[in-house]
């Protein structure tokens, strides 16, 4: 799915990406460890087609349409959940029919339907990145890039999340500093200041 | 003063001064199309350079922004010469017509939408165009995502244009010729109105301005604020 050769980003003078190689299979499950300003976000965004200006070369054996990255702290637009959450369909051009169709299993995946009506503004953090994470998964994408995706939610929260990207077919990465327990088909690759570090389990 | 001009101005309003309405009715309509026109043009081309690099943008950026405070009295002369009978565009026969203003009070306010418009977009939060194009949305889309999201900053640009075109003076009478029941506007009245020495009705012209101003500004504001109250994240 994922295959980078000599990547290298920088800002300024500052590298902040420098992989040489890493490979990631179709299907795959990776989290993406490290400190803040590792770079791990940066990896995440390359791969979502949000960060152009890299050296090397990043084949991504999807569209961009097939790839969607959820920020570590998700920006909703103005408006209504509801809103929020038919803007990647009604950027595929569904009808309104189909876009409800799709959505009412995510729905109820994160416990939207009391929410549906709301305005953005007066829902807290963790209410936030469940609706931004239904209006990723709803898209059905084929790479799937979250960033610090448990970082708001409560350990309930937390059991639903680990259950609904357990049953995905996408490819996921996950970028997170905690050491995650999601189950033995994840494997963890660690970033320091921008370069991968040895797998200890190799 | 105040008070005979406040009574000579609900006077004119009850009874329907022809002349008044004439020109009441001008200074809008010429208003709206030249701030319609420069909305259509200023806030794409506000978008696209907010979005994109390419060389000149900050000179155009620049421009656009020392253009604001360009004098209408300047405006209008530069349009005279160039509607005029001799004038580079003096085959439109357009000078001395409602729509010389038009074209004169375009170029006063399309400075002010097109800055406004790339202003409050290049402040945006850059997840706003981040998060529409990771979920698939095309170049068009995602500039009408950002457009909703700084919605106040756009709005104060058509608002700050439209209060421009409504009160301004220079073009209308350089280009206009303040030519009564033809040409004439609100701010051309209330000149003419003060220069004869008809100080309460050049006054509640004023006031009827203001109370215009105040009507397109209220109906804007409904339009387009009151779904975006503290919708922010």
């Amino acid at each position: 799915m994922i295959e980078i050769r000599d990547l290298v980003v920088e800002r300024g003078r500052r590298r902040i990406l420098d992989l040489p190689a890493l490979a990631v299979g179709a299907g795959d499950r990776v989290i993406v460890r490290g400190h803040n300003g590792s770079g791990k976000s940066t990896l995440l965004r390359v791969l979502a087609g949000l960060e152009r200006d890299h050296r090397g070369r990043v084949e991504v054996a999807a569209p961009l349409r097939g790839r969607v990255f959820v920020h570590q702290s998700p920006y909703l637009f103005r408006g209504r959940v509801k809103g929020n959450l038919h803007f990647g369909l009604r950027a595929r051009g569904l009808g309104r029919a189909e876009r409800e169709r799709r959505l009412a299993p995510w729905i109820a995946a994160f416990s939207l339907e009391a929410l549906m009506g709301r305005r953005v503004g007066g829902l807290s953090g963790g209410e936030k990145r469940r609706v931004a994470l239904a209006r990723a998964l709803v898209l059905e994408p084929a790479l799937l890039l979250l960033d610090e995706p448990f970082s708001d939610l409560d350990a309930g929260r937390n059991r639903e999340l680990a259950g609904v990207l357990g049953g995905l077919d996408a490819t996921i990465l996950i970028a997170s500093p905690r050491p995650l327990e999601l189950g033995a088909d994840w494997r963890e690759i660690t970033l320091d200041a921008g370069r991968l570090l040895p797998d200890p389990t190799a | 003063m105040l008070r005979e001009g406040l009574l000579e101005a609900g006077r004119l309003i009850l009874s329907g001064d022809a002349r008044v309405f004439d020109a009441a009715l001008r200074t809008l309509w010429v208003s709206v199309a030249a701030v319609a026109i420069a909305a259509a043009v200023g806030i794409p081309l506000g978008c696209l350079v907010a979005r994109r690099e390419f060389p000149g943008r900050r000179a155009l950026i620049l421009c656009a922004r020392t253009a604001m405070a360009f004098p209408t009295a300047f405006i209008g002369i530069l349009c005279y010469s160039i509607f005029a009978r001799y004038g580079v565009l003096g085959d439109l026969k357009l000078i001395y017509t409602s729509w010389a203003i038009v074209a004169g009070e375009l170029l006063l306010a399309l400075p002010i939408v097109f800055s406004m418009t790339q202003g409050s977009l290049s402040g945006l939060d850059r997840r706003v165009a981040e998060t529409a194009r990771t979920l698939g949305a095309g170049p068009i889309r995602t500039s009408l995502a950002m457009l909703s999201e700084s919605r106040t900053g756009v709005l104060l640009g058509i608002l700050t244009a439209l209060a421009r075109c409504m009160t301004e003076l220079g073009i209308a009478v350089m280009v206009g010729g303040n030519i009564p029941g033809h040409t004439r506007t609100l701010a051309g009245a209330i000149v003419l109105e003060t220069s004869r020495g008809e100080y309460e009705r050049g006054l509640a012209m004023g006031l009827i301005l203001l109370l215009m101003a105040l009507g397109v500004t209220g109906i804007l504001v409904i339009l387009s604020f009151e779904r975006g109250k503290e919708d922010r994240t």
